[in-house]
């Protein structure tokens, strides 16, 4: 039994070892109480897993712990952080974090961001650090610093990965678990330890239960988006083409007594909508790099491009003002508009 | 003149000389035979490779050292992400299991079986799967050929893995995939994500590639220039490289068949003109008799021909119908061999049924008119032959 125990415990560390911000759970040091103290305070994650990286913060008397800077400064932004406490890389020991040296940048992996910060009390290790690994070395504050310029870069990032594990939450939790009455939480280490405790889900992975309190804590998905879809014998009432040969360019208008108009592509559209006299209602385009369709007023769309449509000269529409001036950039467009700075003229010289 | 009679006459008289037909319907028949079956089976692995490259992956980037693909780390899947275009990035982790016993090479694959599936056979596999039961212990899903160099070896419900550290990984055979679910399955092993990685000794922040996948293929172009300069050891594989390159493959296989095809064709026509050209005596009287009877140089070309063509067409209809049940029924022994090429494991696959009607008119063609050129000729010779020469 003994013999099995001791198995189970070397290959759990095995699998384990193979991340570089891991360490032995019994090396590990919990600074925080309660049932979740094994997870980050902010995101859930698990602590030993990302121990190198982690960070203890206390506020009012009370500890939290953090799996990364990242984590730390996104939810005291604009605090002092006077008392922060930082894991040395070498020792695996929390030390003040005012005291330690920063390699920030190295080609070890970062948590929770795309540039990787480690801490060391020692600058002799932090110096080896770098000569093995790259990256330069700062202090708390210009860590910190470093950190927040990050913060809108590294959410982004982070959204869209808790998008997909949400996605894959919902199915786990729908696949896995038979405790289906599950409370509402807000913050993910809670939802993880009740998943854990209470969720019936089996022996789920570290990964796994990650991703259903990410389900339960954002659990409003994202609608899916669809893309817009014409009916087979549908003409574009403009130029008389069929509608369903282009589902990249189709656009639709819903008018008031419930009639369907498509068009293949939004010079078309626009031609429609500006010399229309029926009760227009709903009008939507389809996003140029998801295919999705997005409410036409809410779009962005770049004029002078070099893609062209059906129709040839193209408006082309976005769903995010970003993305429309990323395409704009990199498609030699000449200009980016909202819907109502589309004018008549404009529509005018693309024919 | 085309009327019943006439073609009374016509039967009558391939009657009488089936002897003389005979030899010609039998090549014509095998010719046909060869060439419909070539083209309706590369046609059809067209298709097959057709559906499964639809879900494919738009891009496959690969991490390259010393011009071999290494293990490609996680984190570069997330600066893609960043890329305008690129809806999903999935790391993917896959790999060759050498099956010492038999020197054989098995496919694991990885699969992350919350993950959006992508590949329509493997989501109706997924989607019927007790995703509980089935991730309880270590399980694997496996292909016919997996299954029978297992059973060989006396493997029945599982099998022991050895790992690159020495262990020894005992996986449980959960299911054998349904036969028609493609070309690739069948010395393939699916199973979960990380103890594939366990046996294929991926480390827990790399993965075999990523797979991109990208909805706009008129941003395919920029995304990729993207790609590559992102970073200096990468290799983008596109979908469409993979098209051409399948459609490369076949098509220079199917243009090798369609050379020989030529020569054969150009063969027969030969023989054909001659075997016409000789008009035998008792043709000869036949003919008198008939242009005596007051048949016209003309009806007697037109019966010559018709003559001909019922042989070519019998002999059509016959090599199709054979080759369309030895495409889709037998699925093709032996020829299917030199399509597939180099396999690990033997092949054994259906085929969907499907007939391109295009196809088929297109082998009329190629096949009636030489046919027809060849004994017009004759034809006409034989049938402008002096009357009270011939019955004298």
């Amino acid at each position: 039994m003994l013999k099995l125990l001791l198995s189970l415990a070397l290959l759990s560390t095995l699998s384990f070892a193979q991340m570089f911000q891991t360490v032995p759970a019994q090396k590990a040091q919990l600074l925080q109480k309660g049932d979740a103290k094994m997870y980050c305070h902010a995101c859930g994650m698990n602590l030993v897993k990302f121990y190198k990286t982690s960070h203890a913060y206390t506020k009012n008397g009370v500890t939290h712990q953090y799996c990364s800077l990242h984590c730390l400064v996104n939810e005291n932004l604009h605090s002092d952080l006077i008392d922060a406490k930082v894991v040395d890389v070498s020792s695996l020991k929390f030390i003040n974090a005012h005291d330690a040296y920063y390699v920030i940048g190295s080609s070890k992996p970062g948590t929770m961001t795309m540039n990787s910060k480690y801490a060391f009390a020692s600058q002799k290790d932090a110096k080896a650090f770098v000569k093995a690994n790259g990256g330069k070395i700062y202090n708390f504050h210009e860590a910190v610093k470093i950190a927040t310029n990050d913060c809108a870069k590294n959410n982004k990032m982070i959204d869209k990965k808790r998008t997909m594990a949400s996605k894959k939450g919902a199915m786990m939790l729908h696949k896995l678990c038979e405790n289906k009455n599950i409370p509402e939480f807000h913050s993910f280490a809670k939802a993880k330890t009740y998943i854990l405790a209470h969720g019936n889900c089996g022996t789920l992975k570290d990964k796994q239960a990650q991703a259903i309190a990410i389900y339960l804590v954002k659990k409003a998905l994202p609608s899916q988006v669809n893309p817009i879809v014409a009916p087979k014998d549908a003409k574009c009432p403009v130029c008389g083409m069929f509608v369903s040969k282009y589902p990249k360019w189709i656009a639709k208008i819903t008018t008031k007594e419930h009639k369907e108009h498509y068009f293949d592509g939004n010079g078309d559209l626009m031609q429609f909508y500006f010399k229309s006299k029926e009760n227009l209602d709903k009008i939507f385009v389809t996003d140029y790099y998801n295919i999705t369709a997005i409410p036409a007023k809410e779009a962005w769309y770049v004029i002078g491009s070099n893609i062209y449509g059906p129709m040839g000269d193209e408006i082309i529409s976005f769903a995010s003002k970003a993305d429309a001036q990323r395409f704009n950039a990199d498609h030699f467009g000449k200009k980016v508009l909202s819907f109502d700075e589309i004018t008549e003229d404009i529509v005018e010289t693309l024919r | 003149m085309q009327n019943k009679l006439f073609y009374n006459f016509l039967f009558l008289l391939l009657l009488k000389h089936r002897i003389k037909h005979i030899s010609i319907f039998i090549i014509s028949t095998l010719i046909v035979f060869i060439l419909s079956s070539v083209v309706l089976l590369s046609n059809a692995l067209q298709e097959e490779i057709n559906t499964t490259l639809d879900s494919q992956a738009d891009f496959v980037i690969q991490k390259m050292r010393a011009g071999k693909s290494v293990n490609t780390p996680l984190s570069w899947s997330d600066e893609f992400r960043e890329i305008e275009g690129i809806s999903q990035a999935q790391p993917r982790v896959y790999g060759q299991y050498f099956f010492k016993p038999n020197a054989e090479h098995f496919t694991i694959v990885g699969i992350d079986f919350f993950d959006e599936q992508k590949s329509k056979n493997l989501q109706k596999l997924i989607t019927n799967l007790d995703m509980k039961k089935f991730l309880e212990k270590p399980n694997m899903l496996i292909g016919h050929g997996v299954k029978a160099l297992l059973d060989k070896y006396y493997f029945f419900d599982y099998y022991v893995f050895k790992t690159p550290h020495q262990k020894k990984r005992k996986v449980n055979i959960y299911q054998i995939f349904p036969k028609e679910s493609s070309l690739l399955s069948n010395d393939m092993i699916i199973m979960d994500i990380d103890l594939a990685r366990e046996i294929l000794g991926i480390s827990e922040e790399q993965s075999t590639d990523i797979a991109l996948y990208n909805p706009n293929e008129l941003e395919a172009e920029n995304i990729y220039v993207k790609l590559v300069l992102k970073h200096a050891d990468i290799r983008v594989i596109q979908k469409s490289d993979i098209a051409k390159a399948y459609k490369r493959l076949f098509n220079y296989k199917g243009g090798l068949f369609l050379i020989l095809y030529m020569i054969v064709l150009l063969t027969f026509m030969m023989i054909l003109y001659q075997r016409y050209s000789m008009v035998q005596s008792s043709d000869k009287k036949e003919i008198g008799i008939l242009r005596a009877l007051g048949w016209s140089i003309k009806d007697v070309i037109i019966l010559k021909v018709t003559e001909s063509f019922m042989v070519a067409f019998g002999a059509f209809l016959l090599g199709f119908i054979l080759a369309f049940f030895f495409v889709f029924v037998l699925d093709a022994p032996l020829l299917s061999n030199i399509f597939y090429g180099y396999a690990n494991l033997p092949m054994d696959i259906s085929l969907h049924r499907s007939i391109d009607f295009s196809l088929v008119s297109l082998l009329f063609l190629f096949y009636i008119l030489p046919f027809m050129t060849a004994v017009l000729i004759p034809s006409w010779k034989a049938s402008v032959i002096d009357p009270l020469e011939a019955m004298r």
